[in-house]
């Protein structure tokens, strides 16, 4: 399947849907984080309750530390999401990094008995609708027309279709 | 409507004993004609070699079940009679040949030192081509030599060392020829004898045995004039057979010197290959096919109808169940053949007017080398050129067309006679169902009319039912055969297609009947570095090492710990194999495989419920759109 360099691309609806999910993702993440450390900070606590402000002040190094890391998944996942409406295929990845990383702090979570269960479906949904063929093809054929030397040669062509034989010789 | 019997004559569709075991001199030149070049690897101890210097230095052993094997007739005294003599025995006994005796460790070393094998470079070794999954396969692999029968230690040095001395007293290389007409063609085949095969012992490969009988055919096609034409070839290549082990003798990619045929020579395993280089032809793992089996099905449903995955290939090809092994046919050692240094000394498998055929060929059915009672057989020595270990005929012997996949090929110039039959055959079934069809629509309107005629007569309405499902069966059997009627006139046009280009003399692409060819590793493979070489030699081990010393030295946080060197040690592959991309996604797909099923665990009713009510929302939606308009 030689792609025609010229042609135009676009964006399909589920890369659409996948870029709003992304973008709601980070968007809760980065505002929860940052009203968690708005919270956290010494001059906002010296405006709440004495009662308030005393509890903040037993929040441990490891709950600043979470908030800032839920800070910058948000940041990333924002920035992927801007990617993915663009088709760009930087974004495919960070946003499997982003979900990877995700997925498995939820997992870490859920065996500590504080799972997040919203958060675990949307990654989940995020993950297999990136790995998705439709969706990949998409982001590849927006980078090949961005970069024509990355095109698939007759060679590369040949084995795919010999690979997709073998699929179904195998499959008989 | 079946198809009516090929009624074209290509010959008898199977030559009989008499013509199989009857050789004439015209034979022979063929032979010769189109005798192969052999290229081996350099390192190799053993080559093609007469049978009879090899019976002459072994013994004649029996084994027989639940007892210790027995000497029945000593080195040096075998005679033809002996050998093959009509044997009656117990179930499951097995007589086999011994050519080698077991060397110590201090004088395998010195042969080791000695032998033109210390100057054999791997190269980039074998684990370095191949994933975590099969280096730890691999491994077991190695374990269970330890637990099954196998060929001893020692075993392959004197055999080099026995080889060696004869080859000093009077060196000769041979192939043994045979020729079976079939279907209009003339095979030729070449048989090597081996008296040892060191695959695993001197190159790293799967297996060792005492003796190796290896083949290769080439095609020869007579026309009108008698003047023959070779038209394919095949090798044999360790236990493959079909369609992928031949070659069209035209395709431009096969390397041959005028009318001989180069054979590029696995170094130690003998097996037969198109190209020189190295291959990885994996070996898998007994009794996995099942296990095999179902990974494909889960491929299959999470690529094509999950669509989940890249465009061809996602899941990795579960490499725990194929062990690697490199076959080296690099073709830069010794070569015989027309033409080489070394040429060939011809031998025949069947009889000619002057001498009878080997008494062996058909007469000795046991082991040409030592029984190690291996229970998958890897290690026991083959059994001769007619027969399989267990003393059933070979395929390659009895079906030489259906081994290399061309019993259903015809003759190049075989092809278009077939084709007008075919055609006939075609243009006869589009008159039957014509027929059939004008048939069919008559009774059909009968019918019709019928049931309009009576249409509304209550007195009738049994009559009625009765009618309107002849009405849908006949209906049905009409739509088949028009179907049909329509697939064939498209045939046709095809055939019309083929005789075109068959009357131009194009033939079409030589490679279109191959589906999983054997092909050397590709140079990138080769250019693995020699830090991942180091590291594909170290890893398992250290991997194991490491997962030790977690549960000795970190008991309490056995399971993160193990994750976690887990984790590094396929970080580390993907940096080796530049697939850090690939990684990631496996990962992210993995924890997404495992929310799912965290999920499903945690709401199992309410995820049942949700998707009943999303059908149920999705029916009345498609329902009130369907209304709508």
């Amino acid at each position: 399947m030689l792609l025609d360099v010229g042609q135009s691309m676009k964006r399909p609806t589920s890369v659409t849907f996948l870029g709003v999910l992304v973008f709601i993702q980070g968007l809760i993440f980065t505002v929860l984080s940052s009203l968690a450390l708005l919270l956290f900070s010494t001059r906002l606590s010296e405006l709440l309750p004495p009662d308030i402000a005393s509890e903040l002040a037993a929040v441990r190094l490891q709950d600043l530390l979470l908030a800032a890391s839920a800070l910058v998944m948000g940041g990333v996942s924002l920035v992927s999401s801007i990617g993915i409406l663009q088709l760009r295929s930087w974004a495919w990845l960070m946003a499997m990094i982003a979900q990877g990383i995700n997925l498995f702090a939820e997992m870490v979570n859920y065996t500590r008995g504080q799972a997040n269960y919203i958060s675990l479906v949307v990654s989940t949904i995020i993950v297999f609708s990136l790995n998705q063929r439709d969706v990949q093809m998409a982001f590849r054929v927006a980078h090949r027309r961005e970069d024509p030397a990355s095109v698939r040669t007759a060679e590369e062509d040949q084995a795919a279709i010999e690979e997709a034989r073998r699929d179904v010789v195998e499959g008989k | 409507m079946t198809d009516p019997p090929c009624n074209l004559f290509i010959g008898p569709p199977l030559a009989t004993d008499s013509e199989h075991s009857s050789i004439s001199a015209a034979d022979i030149a063929l032979l010769r004609r189109f005798e192969p070049i052999a290229r081996f690897t350099y390192g190799e101890q053993f080559y093609p070699m007469d049978v009879d210097r090899y019976l002459a230095a072994s013994r004649l052993c029996r084994q027989r079940p639940y007892d210790i094997a027995e000497e029945l007739v000593p080195r040096g005294a075998i005679t033809e009679q002996l050998l093959t003599q009509p044997r009656r025995d117990v179930p499951g006994t097995v007589y086999y040949l011994s050519f080698a005796d077991s060397l110590n460790p201090a004088q395998v070393l010195n042969f080791y030192r000695n032998s033109t094998l210390r100057h054999f470079h791997a190269g980039s070794g074998r684990l370095a081509r191949v994933g975590l999954t099969a280096r730890l396969a691999d491994l077991l692999f190695s374990i269970t030599l330890l637990l099954r029968g196998r060929v001893p230690g020692g075993l392959a040095a004197d055999a080099a060392l026995r080889y060696q001395a004869l080859q000093a007293e009077d060196e000769r290389y041979c192939y043994y020829g045979r020729v079976v007409r079939e279907n209009g063609y003339v095979a030729l085949q070449y048989w090597f004898f081996y008296a040892f095969n060191d695959w695993r012992s001197s190159f790293n490969g799967f297996n060792d045995h005492e003796s190796d009988w290896e083949m290769i055919t080439v095609y020869v096609v007579e026309t009108a004039d008698g003047t023959p034409e070779p038209c394919w070839l095949a090798y044999s290549s360790h236990e493959f057979k079909g369609d992928d082990l031949r070659r069209r003798w035209d395709d431009p990619d096969i390397e041959r010197h005028g009318e001989h045929p180069v054979i590029y020579v696995g170094a130690g395993s003998h097996a037969n290959y198109f190209f020189r280089g190295e291959y990885l032809p994996a070996a898998e793992v007994p009794y996995s096919g099942g296990l095999l089996r179902a990974w494909r099905r889960v491929q299959r449903f999470w690529r094509i109808t999950l669509r989940q995955g890249d465009e061809y290939s996602d899941l990795p090809d579960l490499g725990f169940f194929r062990i690697p092994f490199v076959d080296y046919a690099r073709g830069d050692g010794l070569c015989i053949g027309p033409g080489q240094m070394h040429t060939w000394e011809l031998h025949l498998l069947q009889a000619t007017p002057e001498q009878p055929a080997p008494a062996w060929v058909d007469g000795f059915r046991g082991l040409w080398g030592l029984y190690t009672r291996d229970p998958v057989a890897g290690e026991d020595a083959p059994a001769g050129p007619k027969y399989n270990r267990d003393g059933t005929v070979r395929k390659m012997w009895y079906d030489p067309l259906g081994w290399g996949g061309l019993d259903k090929v015809p003759p190049p110039h075989l092809t278009a006679p077939v084709l007008e039959q075919q055609r006939q055959q075609r243009l006869a079934e589009q008159q039957e169902l014509q027929e059939h069809i004008r048939q069919l629509t008559a009774r059909l309107m009968g019918l019709e009319v019928e049931a309009e005629a009576i249409q509304g007569l209550y007195h009738l309405q049994a009559r009625l039912v009765d009618l309107q499902c002849q009405i849908r069966h006949t209906c049905d059997e009409l739509d088949t055969l028009k179907a049909r009627y329509a697939t064939n006139n498209q045939v046709l046009e095809s055939f019309a297609l083929y005789a075109q280009q068959l009357a131009s003399g194009v033939r079409g692409d030589p490679r279109a009947h191959l589906r999983l060819p054997q092909v050397p590793s590709s140079p990138a493979d080769l250019r693995l570095g020699r830090l991942a070489e180091t590291w594909s030699a170290l890893s398992i081990g250290l991997l194991l090492l490491g997962s030790g010393g977690i549960t000795l030295f970190f008991a309490s946080a056995w399971g993160t710990g193990l994750l976690a060197l887990l984790g590094f040690y396929f970080f580390i592959e993907a940096l080796f194999r530049r697939q850090v991309q690939t990684l990631i996604r496996y990962f992210a797909v993995g924890m997404a495989l495992l929310s799912t099923l965290v999920l499903l665990y945690e709401f199992f009713w309410p995820v049942m419920v949700t998707l009943i009510l999303l059908a149920g929302i999705l029916i009345i939606v498609e329902n009130v759109k369907e209304l709508a308009t």
